[in-house]
């Protein structure tokens, strides 16, 4: 089992149908499936490279947390970078984000909070005609907040992986990367003891 | 087919097959199928054709005699359901004006039975709704009741000047969050969050609504005793008792109510909801015990006494409870207070580094699975965990594909609902501890007194040990 120090922790919060499970798997699996059996246990990981060496990349999906401050405290507490998903199509998705961008603030505490990398994320861009909120408005949201603003579609795939990378880029406390080191073998190794397991 | 003892031999097995399943179906079910008119008729109707079967086919052979048998089973305990029912018929349920936990507001008449009561649709429930100036009127009402009818109920009571039509039920939390319920939303007192109040408001009013003094209130609360007096292993036995009673009533239909919706089902979602409230419940009472205690010995004391309490509920096996006194005390309000941590005893410090492993959520609560995976039942599992993982099941797959039902995610929820199932497949019982004041410990768990308005328990936290620069 990897040392808890190697993982790098990212927590997605967001209101239900957002599609904040679509992008994470769209992200970790390449696929976007409306009949997706999601896995419970140890489906979100990644092998990432972070200060030149091998570590894990570890989403925490939050969904059905909501009625549970604690947990979600705890996830804000563990986690390392964070992912805010609403959804185009629905205003009242991007207003229920607004309290747990407050907890967040309050658990990482003033004077921390700006070295974390937080990424606002409208998802579900690619439904036009439906669109409720547009890219202006949550960008302006995001400054507002001062965090980081994103649009992605995990239907057709656009900007998944650049959010993710993007995120990483803005953690400067280590250097973070998604490509684990290629020349590498001892990396590979691990690559691969991490699929089996 | 030619031979009529083959052809009857073939009958009698099909009717033995439908017995048997529908025994088991029964047995599984329980609760829901006698509640329901057609289910129950067709109970009726099976048993009475069996028992005819049974005669018709006479002594020449013991055949159909097992599912005869097996139907008098089903009939009896639908009897004995029945009688229960009767007799506990019409309780009354009371939501004390914090929003604090329910309770029981008339004792059932036979005192035999001191089991909590499931409480049902029909039960009434008595609770306060408030007006804007925090005046309030006292409704009862059956515990599935709208939101329309609690507004029609309170409009008639309060003196509002607008139109009914205008007017909504809004859940204000202890934190000021402000909650519309949609008019054809039901049980909703106990479904409101801890500490939460209901209030009757115009539509275009709702962002003036502010708590009432009650729900902010951090101390002067009525307390029989203090935690600091009672015997910690005493604290932890009555605590499991009275979790796994309210766990006990917790039907497995209520997951798939709460995750799907209850609007979907006309039902009531009660048992759970007051289960899930009693995690929050320990949860802000384990941070509100310690940022209450202005003394710093005395708050060491009350830290090291709750990592003892997390370590009967863990030997107890109540997870609920354990995980959420261990996330009462990974709040920030309680973890910052670095002075008293320092002053705790290496033994107590090194059990909740070992503790807090197994409430890490890496990948996806990891740790914690794989350590009850291995114990027997009866145990108290982590609530919390189980909710989430029937909503995170419900939200990723869809229920119909092409028009089909999605068995797999079917599976997938059933396989969450045997959890529980199997948690309760043995009664709980368990070694009294020695007993000093058994009343007092078991009022006093039975309502923990707890602020949950974080701010609050933030600025207390400061207050203690101020942050330092």
């Amino acid at each position: 089992m990897p040392e808890q120090s190697n993982d790098y922790r990212v927590v997605v919060f967001g209101a239900g149908g957002v599609g904040k499970s679509s992008l994470v798997l769209r992200f970790v699996k390449g696929t976007f499936r409306e009949s997706y059996i999601p896995t419970i246990e140890d489906t979100y990981r990644q092998v990432i490279s972070c200060n030149k060496n091998i570590c894990t990349l570890q989403i925490t999906d939050t969904t059905g947390s909501h009625q549970f401050p604690a947990m979600q405290r705890l996830s804000m507490s563990k986690g390392h970078a964070f992912i805010l998903v609403y959804s185009c199509t629905s205003r009242q998705s991007l207003e229920e984000l607004r309290p747990i961008w407050q907890v967040i603030k309050e658990t990482k505490g003033a004077a921390e909070l700006p070295s974390i990398p937080i990424m606002l994320v409208g998802n579900k861009c690619d439904e036009n005609e439906t669109r409720e909120v547009s890219a202006e408005e949550g960008d302006a949201e995001a400054r507002r907040w001062g965090c980081h603003f994103m649009e992605t579609s995990a239907k057709t795939n656009h900007n998944v992986k650049e959010l993710f990378q993007e995120l990483l880029n803005l953690e400067k406390n280590r250097n973070i990367s998604l490509q684990p080191e290629k020349k590498s073998m001892r990396g590979r190794k691990i690559r691969e003891k991490c699929a089996l397991m | 087919m030619e031979n009529p003892a083959q052809d009857r031999e073939y009958t009698i097995n099909c009717k033995r097959k439908v017995v048997q399943f529908v025994y088991r179906w029964v047995v599984t079910i329980r609760h829901p199928v006698f509640d329901d008119v057609i289910s129950m008729s067709f109970l009726e109707e099976l048993a009475s054709d069996v028992e005819a079967d049974c005669q018709l086919l006479g002594g020449k052979s013991q055949a159909l005699q097992e599912e005869a048998s097996l139907m008098h089973h089903i009939m009896s305990r639908l009897r004995r359901y029945q009688d229960e029912r009767s007799e506990t018929s019409g309780l009354k349920w009371k939501l004390p004006p914090g929003g604090q936990p329910i309770c029981l507001f008339s004792a059932i008449s036979n005192p035999s039975k001191n089991n909590r009561p499931i409480i049902r649709p029909n039960d009434d429930i008595i609770f306060r709704v408030y007006c804007a100036d925090h005046t309030f009127c006292t409704l009862r009402l059956p515990v599935n009741a709208t939101a329309e009818t609690i507004k029609v109920g309170a409009y008639e009571k309060c003196s509002l000047r607008h139109p009914v039509q205008d007017l909504r039920i809004v859940e204000v939390k202890s934190n000021g969050e402000r909650v519309p319920f949609r008019d054809s939303e039901h049980s909703i007192p106990t479904t409101v969050a801890l500490n939460s109040c209901i209030f009757l408001t115009p539509k275009d009013h709702m962002d003036a609504l502010t708590c009432v003094p009650e729900q902010e209130k951090s101390e002067g609360a009525e307390i029989s005793s203090d935690f600091d007096s009672l015997s910690t292993k005493e604290l932890a036995y009555h605590m499991t008792l009275f979790d796994w009673e309210l766990f006990w009533n917790v039907h497995e239909y209520e997951l798939i109510y709460l995750t799907f919706g209850r609007h979907r089902f006309q039902q009531i979602t009660s048992n759970l909801d007051i289960f899930l409230r009693r995690f929050n419940e320990i949860q802000y009472w384990v941070i509100t015990e310690i940022c209450m205690s202005q003394n710093i010995s005395k708050r060491t004391n009350i830290l090291k006494k709750m990592i003892k309490l997390a370590t009967y509920c863990k030997e107890y096996y109540n997870f609920n409870a354990f995980f959420a006194i261990l996330m009462g005390l990974s709040d920030v309000a309680v973890s910052r207070l670095s002075t008293t941590w320092d002053k705790l005893p290496s033994k107590s410090r090194k059990q909740f580094t070992e503790y807090e492993t197994l409430i890490d959520p890496s990948r996806n609560h990891r740790a914690y699975r794989i350590t009850v995976g291995k114990l027997p039942s009866p145990m108290i599992p982590f609530m919390p965990l189980l909710i989430k993982d029937m909503k995170f099941t419900h939200d990723g797959n869809k229920t119909h594909v092409d028009g089909l039902v999605n068995f797999e995610k079917m599976h997938m929820l059933a396989q969450t609902m045997r959890t529980l199932r199997y948690c309760r497949a043995r009664h709980l019982v368990l070694e009294p501890p020695v007993s000093k004041n058994e009343t007092d410990v078991k009022s006093y768990v039975s309502c923990l007194r707890c602020v949950n308005n974080e701010r609050t328990l933030m600025s207390m936290s400061q207050k203690l040990e101020p942050r330092r620069t």
